[in-house]
């Protein structure tokens, strides 16, 4: 199932503490006042998830499909080459 | 080509820079292997021995973070290759010059822990780009894997940001320390009791994270704190006046402190603005490293102290390689600058002297009597502010190193007595701090012998006095002062 990056806008710091309800993968430390009462958080969702949370009354804000930022599977470094970088 | 290496590759690095800086560098087998089986390895990196400060850097807790071990592994080697090449560090712009990288390794036990959920990372790198869990496989429950920074001893029982739904991304284990990840974490805490500074590296925000994570904080009520269970139920609202979680003014202060020169340090690199801030905000937590690693002597009297913090690095889990690797050179800009604030001129000056079987009777007396004293707490933020001066010049002259040896020998005679109370301040003692301070001030920053004439002109308050007494007399100006 797909995933995307997301940022997910309550109307006020009390809405956006409600979100724990739902048991999503909400990142924490992203969590900020915006301009007004209202305040974000980024997380990552599938499109099931974001519907239920628009349903909710929440913004939800999409900025990229998952896949796109995982850079992790495809550079990546054998310790032969770290070692050949740093001539250890 | 480059990229982020596996979890194998991580831990064969660690050995690999061990093995090749064996002189400065010491491997640690964790007590516990992970969930399924690997090894955990971290290095501890000192040349000498003797009391000292030791600094804890842990990464990898959130598998799918991937940028963070990688920046362990070669912050590691950078401060290993610096140090045995007698060279500084430079980082872009930000440069630290070799006299500090020797007294960074000659007078802190650095602990480097890149990769403490092995098995995360391996299924991040093989299976699932964005798991963030170990890989418990929970049984009896539907979902695998536990929040490893939701598993620590603070609060854990309260939920407060926490699931006890196993396949939440924070769920947060069937017990407080459920999981060996923690354990290996906690067992570091416990076995290296010279722990003092600790930072648990994260993605991302491009934040400087201090305590605490469970509820805004005040410094006025001590009685309004984490173990108080009048107040369980009544945490986790930030915002509202029913519960703010206590701590200690000063150590505010210093955690502040500290995560600006931290900012600076990694802004001067590549212009990049962490913000440094409570752990809190908006959105509570319990069960992580960073209040738990600071709790600890709250819990329990007889342990350190431990500052620590969280840094969020990076805006994205695993930013392109390219970028990884200016996130890498900025961060490790902000972790030199750490251990650098972490330096304590006084254990250093105590190395190999007499004084080191007393330093903890003169920690003593900082943390219950200075600590009392608005004048002491004013000290001992001065003292903070300047200590990687102060170590520098101490370091570098040795007639200066020996007058600070003397007064501090004969300070712990008074403050630190074998047997007995406080004595009164000898004669002798404010002459030889006013003729140490003098000798400081001519090779001192203007910044550091403004300090240095500020504590002078006190000395006056301690003639004929006990320690204490003089602190009272110095209070006593303070509050002059500000009227």
């Amino acid at each position: 199932m797909n995933r995307f990056f997301v940022r997910v806008i309550a109307a006020n710091p009390l809405a956006l503490r409600r979100l724990q309800k739902f048991d999503f993968d909400l990142f924490q430390p992203t969590a900020r006042q915006r301009e007004g009462k209202q305040a974000s958080i980024d997380g990552l969702l599938t499109m099931e998830q974001i519907e239920k949370l628009v349903l909710d009354g929440y913004q939800v804000l999409i900025e990229e499909e998952a896949s796109r930022r995982a850079h992790g599977q495809k550079e990546t470094m054998t310790v032969e080459e770290w070692r050949a970088e740093r001539k250890v | 080509m480059a990229g982020y290496l596996s979890a194998a590759g991580i831990e064969s690095v660690i050995q690999i820079i061990q093995g090749a800086y064996s002189d400065i560098c010491q491997l640690i087998v964790l007590p516990e292997q992970s969930v399924e089986h690997r090894t955990c390895r971290a290095l501890k990196i000192a040349k000498g021995g003797g009391t000292r400060t030791g600094v804890l850097f842990v990464g990898g807790a959130h598998a799918r973070e991937l940028i963070n071990p990688d920046l362990l592994v070669n912050f590691a080697y950078n401060l290993c290759t610096a140090y045995t090449n007698g060279t500084g560090l430079t980082f872009g712009p930000k440069t630290y010059d070799a006299f500090t990288i020797k007294l960074i390794v000659e007078a802190l036990d650095v602990f480097v822990f890149p990769l403490i959920n092995p098995d995360g990372r391996e299924y991040v790198q093989t299976v699932d780009a964005w798991w963030r869990k170990n890989r418990d496989l929970n049984p009896g429950l539907p979902c695998a894997g536990v929040d490893i920074n939701r598993n620590y001893d603070f609060l854990w029982s309260s939920g407060i940001g926490t699931s006890s739904n196993s396949c939440s991304d924070i769920f947060k284990g069937s017990a407080a320390f459920s999981e060996p990840e923690t354990r290996n974490v906690r067992s570091l805490l416990d076995n290296f009791p010279n722990i003092e500074c600790m930072i648990d590296i994260h993605s991302f925000s491009q934040l400087i994270l201090y305590p605490w994570g469970d509820d805004v904080s005040q410094t006025t009520d001590p009685s309004m704190n984490f173990r108080n269970p009048a107040f369980d139920g009544l945490r986790g609202n930030p915002g509202d006046s029913v519960y703010k979680e206590y701590i200690d003014a000063a150590d505010l202060n210093r955690f502040i402190q500290v995560g600006n020169h931290m900012r600076d340090a990694i802004s001067a690199v590549r212009g990049r603005l962490y913000t440094v801030e409570p752990s809190v905000l908006l959105y509570p937590t319990s069960g992580t490293a960073v209040d738990y690693g600071y709790s600890r002597h709250l819990v329990d009297a007889t342990k350190r102290k431990v500052f620590s913090y969280t840094i969020e690095t990076a805006t994205e889990f695993q930013p392109v390689f390219s970028e990884a690797l200016e996130v890498m050179k900025e961060v490790e800009a902000g972790l030199i600058e750490f251990c650098n604030r972490c330096l304590c001129p006084v254990e250093s000056i105590s190395s190999g002297t007499g004084l080191v079987a007393r330093l903890d009777r003169m920690r003593q007396f900082r943390d219950r009597v200075m600590q009392a004293h608005p004048s002491g707490r004013r000290y001992m933020e001065l003292f903070d502010f300047h200590s990687a001066e102060i170590l520098s010049l101490t370091a570098a002259d040795a007639k200066l190193r020996r007058m600070a040896t003397g007064v501090l020998q004969k300070l712990a005679d008074v403050v630190a007595p074998a047997r007995g109370e406080s004595r009164q301040i000898p004669s002798g003692l404010l002459k030889s701090t006013g003729d140490l301070f003098k000798v400081a001030a001519a090779k001192a920053s203007p910044e550091l012998k403004k300090a240095l004439l500020t504590v002078q002109a006190d000395l006056e308050f301690f003639k004929g006095q006990t320690a204490e007494g003089g602190l009272k007399r110095a209070d006593a100006k303070l509050t002059r002062k500000k009227r």
